[in-house]
């Protein structure tokens, strides 16, 4: 028998359910992820067996499945959140909070090489491509600036916590393992949008003045990142233990919140730039 | 906001309620969308709480010793061919929660009572004349 469009569509929700705690589940300890995804995989069973039974119509289980998936995402994120931070050891600093800051200084570099070629990539097919579409520049300026919020927000919420303004009662290792992931990702976004903002029009940034200040700012935040991540994030299970953090870690910090800001304004100056 | 240590939100209570009605019925081992069939008809409303917000409650429920739970023996998933269970249990503690936040709310309800008592009536508002205009 050829199944009718609400089971193909029941049979899609129960695996976008399963997708998702597949998702964000990942990476935690094997009993809790079996757990939850056994959990969730049950439910979803549970309801597609009423539909088997003829208690209830496909279309309105594969609704009720696809509704309780997207109302709990901010519950499953909170969970997820929760107990990464009732669970975290303070280990070594990964790799990729090295990497966060010198991708930020390299992607800088690069641009200000990219600004040199201008005249090269202005013709180029992607450039035009960006420039005469109606909907393509927008769409990438508006990821461009969510990215910068994720990126520059979560960062934020590190130096405010370094400096001891905010979450004082969490251990400066448990905020920056739980929120340099959203700092990184946010950054990856932030590059890959901002290049494509750049290809959009490179003689236009290459002669603006704001967007050389942007540049030059965020080699330097970068590398002010890279060399907390590489030096003095090492330490800070030894501040949890102490209880403080030294004064040189706060400069630094103080000085990343007030980088940031500034390379959001000159960003916003770009477009009232010569 | 962060809550008070030890107090329960809404959702938590009608979980334990729930739970509480299940046990009364026979049914002292629940699983999450039992829990949340019961949750709909008990709350009278359209749609079972979202997968996110039940079992993250369940969990909250759970590590305070309100409910316990474990994993159903494989043998009888695997016989009636479905995903195991996480069967939940009321604990004692669950049940004394119960309690306090009946006991709770019948003590708002009281003071709340005694507030409006001690209101002044309201005056009745005078009808606008026809014809009135604000310019």
């Amino acid at each position: 028998m050829v199944p009718d469009m609400s089971t193909r569509l029941l049979s899609m929700t129960a695996f976008l359910a399963g997708a998702w705690a597949t998702l964000y589940t990942a990476g935690l300890a094997d009993p809790v992820r079996q757990t939850r995804r056994r959990e969730i995989a049950s439910d979803v069973w549970e309801c597609c067996a009423e539909v088997g039974c003829g208690e209830r119509r496909s279309g309105a289980a594969a609704a009720e499945i696809l509704v309780r998936l997207f109302l709990g995402i901010p519950d499953d994120i909170l969970w997820r959140w929760e107990y990464q931070m009732n669970t975290s050891t303070n280990g070594p600093v990964p790799w990729w909070l090295n990497a966060t800051g010198l991708g930020v200084s390299l992607s800088a570099l690069g641009l200000y090489f990219a600004a040199s070629l201008s005249a090269l990539t202005s013709g180029s097919s992607l450039s035009i491509a960006i420039r005469d579409s109606v909907w393509i520049f927008p769409t990438i300026l508006t990821v461009h600036v969510i990215a910068i919020c994720a990126f520059v927000g979560f960062a934020a919420m590190v130096d405010l916590r370094v400096l001891g303004w905010t979450l004082r009662r969490t251990p400066v290792m448990d905020v920056g393992q739980s929120l340099l992931p959203w700092v990184t990702g946010g950054l990856a976004v932030v590059i890959i949008s901002g290049a494509f903002i750049y290809m959009s029009d490179p003689m236009r940034y290459a002669g603006n003045s704001y967007f050389d200040v942007k540049i030059g700012m965020l080699l330097v935040g970068g590398l002010n990142a890279w060399a907390c991540h590489r030096r003095v994030y090492q330490r800070a299970t030894e501040w949890d233990q102490a209880g403080h953090v030294p004064a040189r870690t706060r400069i630094a910090s103080g000085f990343s919140l007030a980088l940031w800001a500034l390379i959001i304004v000159a960003g916003r100056l770009i477009a009232f730039g010569a | 906001m962060r809550r008070k240590p030890g107090s329960l939100v809404p959702l938590e209570i009608a979980i334990c309620e729930a739970a509480s009605v299940l046990q009364q019925r026979g049914i002292s081992q629940f699983h999450g969308y039992s829990i949340a069939k019961e949750l709909k008809h008990a709350g009278d409303t359209r749609l079972l709480t979202a997968y996110g917000t039940l079992y993250r409650a369940l969990d909250r429920l759970e590590q305070m010793g309100l409910l316990r739970s474990q994993l159903e023996d494989p043998h009888i998933a695997a016989a009636e061919s479905r995903p195991g269970r996480r069967l939940y249990e009321l604990t004692a503690a669950g049940q004394q929660a119960i309690a306090d936040a009946a006991q709770a709310l019948n003590e708002a309800r009281h003071r709340h009572t005694k507030r409006t008592q001690r209101m002044k009536p309201i005056k009745p508002i005078k009808p606008i004349k026809r014809g009135w205009s604000p310019t």
